[in-house]
């Protein structure tokens, strides 16, 4: 069962548009959104939290209106992207108001909010008050919010930015075992690395409309009209690339490193077989084979521009 | 499963909106200024040559907390609180949390519109009673007592009294009627201003049936229902007077209706409107 649908779902600001006639699905587990700034993400969680109301269409979570729906919202937890906070607050303070006005009672909320700052790693700053927290505190405390009512999914918005390796790869961790416990996540990020550390499972928009939904690679396979990079290891790679360059179906051939050898191809399965035999009759030693292009950076970088166009 | 009505998440943001206002240097700016009719009063009697009779007392006393107080300050903080009630959380997008949880949209206005009425109603209080000390502050009671035979018929106190509750009635309604501006504009301050010189003065003020329809017309009604002696007091032109203090009517009823509307408008605005600004929401 989906967790989110997004039904023929249009939202407009005047005459900009931020979604346009989309449908969709965002299933269990981990989905990244990406998409460039002003793609439509951040209107997408506001439309799936409740904060905007679509001009089209409809939206479901948990198969239900998001809209002034405080018994679907209980389920959610929400980190908006940016520094919204009453900034004068501790860190403590912040996490055990909204555990509070989440439903949480007395000790509950306590203990929750302290559980939820312990998960975030912000228990030695939670004292502090949040006006004097660097950048990637604030992202973890947010995410601190985010959690303290145990909610069955989390839509976080840009929940990376500013945070360090350690905290991002803290984060990473959390999130990864949050979902192996059963809370799905929609996550936006601009640091698309990430979000591929995080899952493999993505939407990517642009312009208010969907470019891609699904597994990374499956994505990537149905770009056939795109060449397909390939990177090969190789103890000779002039030799190779000499080859490789007589290949019809080959339609460039560069050596980027002593070692590397990268060949553009738009048959990649016929490619990999042929090559498994030259490598075999000119007796090359290979260490590595690997498609070059199916991060979600190469992905990404190809839909947005083919929406562009 | 949690209780249908989240009692425990409502008093969370009732307690946390008095929190925040009272931690604000805002709200003590607000405060010092409704001390100012209460300095006023200080000044003038400190350089006003001893008082012989009870009027000019009465004048200064009435004459401040009607004008100055109830007419002027008490609108103004309302003003600057209720069309921020939920405008300064949809600002710095604070909003985003307390919508996106147990608590409906017209749950956290009503909330926060009842925190807001009790801190002012308590300041409103100590600067209207401040009012009353400042003017009677060392009052020589026993000269004034043969010459005037108005003084035994003066109950200080069911004064007080009364200021007190029409202070507290005027909060009500103009943080109602502020609150809904709030919600209707993208410039509430502006509106807020146009309404108060368009309809509680100059309308408040016409010899007219118009006149109604402002809350300071009704709580001169209100307070001079209390104390009959508002009518005579500052001897204006009798016709003038029956205006401003017109006998039928206690002004009550009219002000907490006219709450109640301004109230039940902003929860529909409230409800039915998106509560961040839309290029806040584009990413």
């Amino acid at each position: 069962m989906a967790v989110i649908e997004l039904i023929q779902l249009s939202k407009w600001y005047g005459e900009v548009i931020g979604l346009n006639n989309v449908t969709a699905e965002i299933g269990p587990g981990i989905t990244g959104l990406l998409g460039p700034n002003g793609a439509g993400k951040s209107t997408l969680m506001g439309l799936a939290t409740g904060q905007l109301g679509p001009s089209k269409g409809a939206i479901r979570v948990f198969g239900g209106s998001p809209w002034d729906n405080p018994r679907l919202l209980s389920r959610i937890g929400y980190c908006p992207e940016g520094d919204p906070f009453w900034s004068n607050l501790t860190g403590h303070q912040f996490v055990l108001f909204l555990a509070k006005v989440s439903g949480l009672h007395g000790g509950a909320a306590r203990r929750a909010a302290t559980q939820a700052i312990e998960r975030t790693g912000m228990s030695p700053h939670a004292g502090r008050a949040i006006r004097g927290y660097s950048k990637g505190m604030r992202q973890r405390i947010k995410i601190a919010q985010t959690l303290v009512h145990s909610p069955e999914l989390l839509i976080l918005d840009e929940p990376f930015t500013g945070t360090d390796p350690i905290a991002r790869h803290e984060l990473t961790h959390l999130f990864r075992e949050l979902a192996a416990q059963g809370t799905n996540i929609l996550v936006s990020s601009h640091v698309l690395h990430e979000v591929e550390a995080l899952t493999r499972q993505i939407l990517m928009i642009d312009h208010g409309r969907i470019v891609a939904q699904g597994d990374v690679q499956d994505v990537r396979r149905t770009m056939l009209d795109r060449p397909h990079v390939i990177r090969v290891r190789v103890d000779q790679p002039r030799k190779l690339a000499s080859r490789l360059a007589g290949w019809e179906m080959v339609t460039g051939v560069s050596v980027p490193e002593p070692d590397t050898v990268l060949f553009e191809t738009r048959s990649p399965e016929a490619a990999y077989e042929r090559l498994t035999t030259l490598i075999l009759e000119d007796g090359l030693t290979v260490r590595e084979v690997a498609a070059a292009d199916e991060s979600l950076e190469a992905v990404f970088g190809y839909l947005t521009q083919r929406s562009a166009k | 499963m949690k209780p249908a009505f989240p009692i425990g998440a409502i008093a969370a943001l009732f307690l946390f909106t008095i929190r925040q206002m009272l931690r604000d240097a805002k709200f003590w700016a607000v405060a010092a200024a409704m001390f100012l009719p209460c300095a006023l009063a200080l000044l003038i009697r400190h350089f006003h040559p001893p008082i012989k009779s009870l009027d000019p007392v009465w004048h200064l006393y009435h004459g401040l907390s009607q004008f100055m107080f109830l007419m002027g300050l008490v609108p103004l903080a309302c003003m600057i609180y209720g069309t921020g009630l939920i405008g300064t959380e949809a600002e710095s997008k604070t909003i985003g949390y307390l919508i996106t949880r147990r608590l409906r949209r017209r749950t956290v206005l009503l909330t926060k519109f009842a925190a807001t009425t009790l801190v002012l109603i308590v300041a409103c209080g100590v600067a209207t009673a401040a009012i009353y000390a400042s003017v009677v502050y060392r009052l020589d009671w026993q000269s004034l007592a043969p010459k005037s035979a108005a003084l035994a018929q003066w109950n200080p106190a069911h004064e007080l009294i009364v200021y007190l509750s029409v202070t507290a009635l005027g909060v009500i309604g103009f943080l109602a009627i502020f609150s809904l501006i709030g919600l209707l504009t993208a410039k509430p301050l502006a509106m807020s201003v146009f309404y108060m010189v368009v309809v509680e003065l100059v309308i408040g003020n016409l010899p007219a049936r118009a006149r109604e329809y402002s809350l300071i017309h009704q709580l001169r009604v209100s307070a001079a229902a209390s104390i009959p002696r508002l009518v005579n007091l500052f001897q204006l032109p009798s016709e003038l007077s029956a205006q401003l203090f017109p006998a039928n009517g206690s002004g009550v009823p009219e002000v907490l209706i006219a709450s109640a509307v301004a109230l039940f408008l902003a929860c529909v605005l409230v409800t039915v409107r998106e509560l961040t600004p839309s290029k806040v929401a584009r990413d």
